[in-house]
């Protein structure tokens, strides 16, 4: 499998142009290794682990949290949850990007008695994988009852935008600001899109700013494609003076980087056929020589 | 002096907050006498989370991943609102998470339908790594903690409440065995083993019966389970619980599987597997199914009589 070339250890966050090109350059390296992982394996869901790849690069190659390999003891490390659970391979792809685990390698990736999953179960050969997701709705709870115990520690929960449907999202919100959980970060991956269609045409979460923010949450929008906003937003919930929760809504692109995936509602979950595939890795490395 | 099956739990749990401040009580917006003091001593080791189920098992999990020991309580049948967080964040992912889950069966009959609970240990039998443990009184609310306390993995604990007399002295064991007798084995929980006792002081002494009361259906000690029914001719089950959901439905295939236990007389009386939907408090509900003082009597005495 491939081997991400521009890997960085310890980026200086200076938001200078070359910056901005390294993650870029990791996160479409990472997307080509997730489309080759998954066109191999002939499963997994490419859309949703496109759109919040950036977040995820984000938080891990800004170094503003103990998640990397050198804070990374369980008892003193930062915590991130990924709790829309299908877009594991993107997490296990950043994972091994930082180099945390060789067994985050994607050529394990659905391997017959392996570990990485489909969606992600903590296992003792997988730092940084906290909980078992893959049903929604549960990420931010958990979440909130570490900040409750771990004041000192940042805890950082991703969400998909259609995970919100469930209820329990809410009633985990309600509790995290009822108790100030300041050290909480929900990131929502907005793409706007479920399995079938699209969000609001189903049913309508807009304005979700207003609805979470109603909740006791200070919250921000920010284009979750663009690194130097994601990344600011970051700094400034670690920083942050105010007693309340954050919430960073990223409004993001399902199946970013490729024409073939963008806004084709069928890989959420669908594999490319072969023609599909190779345009997509085109359009990849396209992508990569601007 | 009597104490309220609650309060045996919840006083074991105040004795042990003293000493280890690990220890979260939380509340799904329900109360019991003992409570009040945890919170007044102790308000950083209670949490009211409010009406919320799904979350208390979620924020329960999150603080047992940071090495917290949380008891989640609540009213036993709202337990199924959180079945999902239960198998995956408790049970899945081995975390010490303790239900804490007041009135099992018919104890909130007066509440109506969606306040029964006869189908605890059917579902959640289901799910490995969880205990299972059954209270009858309060020695057994007493040990229920304990061994929740002790045990590394999730538990589930049915928890009567009222006063009732102690079946017998406090017993460390999962299986209580009350007294013994030749005629028949009477075996059952929470408490239908309060009314058992009942029933067999008072009939005539000429019948002789034996009681067990069983306090912890997960892990079952199927070893003891065998040793005791292998001294009777005759078993009878009694159970809150329709047959589908009975730990007696288990004992008994253990039985079948058994040669020297398998062609024993089986009698199984539980509630049937249907809605009840008639107003009536937990014992009018029972003697619907058979299960009150007078029929388990009459019945329980029939069967001896018809050899």
């Amino acid at each position: 499998m491939e081997v991400i070339s521009s890997l960085m250890v310890g980026l200086p966050m200076q938001f200078n142009s070359k910056t901005i090109n390294n993650l870029k350059k990791i996160s479409n390296d990472l997307r080509i290794s997730i489309v080759k992982a998954i066109f191999k394996v002939k499963k997994g869901h490419i859309g949703g682990s496109f759109s919040c790849l950036d977040i995820l690069v984000s938080i891990y190659h800004s170094n503003l949290f103990k998640l990397r390999k050198k804070n990374f003891i369980k008892k003193n490390n930062d915590i991130f949850i990924l709790s829309k659970g299908h877009s594991a391979i993107a997490l296990y792809s950043v994972l091994n990007s930082i180099k945390l685990s060789n067994s985050f390698d994607l050529k394990n990736f659905h391997k017959q008695g392996g570990a990485l999953m489909e969606h992600p179960s903590p296992n003792s050969k997988l730092p940084g994988i906290e909980i078992e997701t893959g049903s929604l709705g549960n990420g931010i709870g958990i979440g909130a009852g570490m900040a409750y115990v771990e004041k000192k520690k940042f805890i950082i929960v991703l969400v998909g935008d259609g995970e919100l449907y469930e209820g329990s999202n809410w009633e985990a919100m309600m509790m995290a600001s009822h108790y100030n959980l300041k050290n909480i970060l929900v990131i929502v991956d907005r793409n706007y899109s479920i399995t079938l269609d699209k969000t609001e045409n189903v049913i309508k979460l807009e304005n979700l700013k207003d609805k979470i923010k109603a909740f006791g949450f200070e919250t921000t929008v920010v284009d979750g494609h663009n690194y130097k906003k994601v990344i600011q937003n970051l700094k400034k919930f670690k920083l942050k003076k105010g007693i309340k929760p954050s919430c960073m809504i990223c409004n993001t692109v399902k199946g970013i980087g490729s024409g073939v995936l963008e806004g084709d509602l069928k890989f959420h979950h669908a594999v490319p056929n072969e023609a599909e595939y190779k345009k997509i890795l085109l359009d990849l490395n396209k992508n990569y020589a601007h | 002096m009597l104490i309220d099956i609650r309060d045996s739990f919840f006083e074991e749990l105040y004795k042990k907050i003293k000493k280890d401040k690990k220890i979260i009580l939380i509340s799904v917006d329900q109360g019991a006498h003992t409570i009040k003091k945890i919170i007044k001593e102790f308000p950083d080791n209670y949490l009211n989370i409010g009406i919320s189920e799904q979350n208390a098992f979620n924020v329960a999990t999150g603080l047992a991943k940071r090495n917290f020991k949380p008891y989640v309580y609540l009213i036993s049948p709202f337990t199924l609102r959180a079945i999902e967080q239960i198998k995956i964040g408790l049970c899945s992912m081995k975390q010490k998470v303790s239900i804490v889950a007041s009135g099992p069966g018919f104890t909130y009959a007066s509440d109506g339908p969606t306040h029964y609970f006869n189908e605890d240990y059917g579902v959640l039998k289901n799910f490995p790594n969880l205990n299972f443990f059954c209270t009858s009184d309060s020695h057994s609310a007493k040990r229920a903690f304990l061994k929740s306390y002790q045990s590394k993995n999730p538990s589930f604990i049915r928890l009567e409440k009222g006063t009732h007399k102690t079946l017998k002295k406090y017993s460390n064991n999962s299986l209580n065995h009350i007294f013994s007798g030749n005629d028949a084995l009477v075996i059952s929980n929470g408490y239908i083993s309060i009314l058992a006792k009942k029933v067999l002081d008072s009939v005539p002494q000429k019948y002789k019966f034996g009681l067990l009361d069983i306090t912890q259906f997960i892990p079952l000690e199927e070893n003891m389970i065998k040793k005791t029914i292998s001294k009777y001719k005759k078993i009878i089950f009694l159970d809150e619980s329709p047959f589908i959901s009975s730990i007696n439905k288990d004992i008994h295939y253990i039985c079948l599987n058994n040669q020297k236990l398998k062609n024993l007389k089986f009698v199984f009386y539980n509630t049937d597997f249907k809605f009840w939907k008639v107003s009536g408090n937990r014992d009018y509900l029972l003697k619907l199914n058979s299960l009150d003082e007078f029929n388990l009597k009459k019945n329980i005495i029939n069967i001896i009589r018809h050899k």
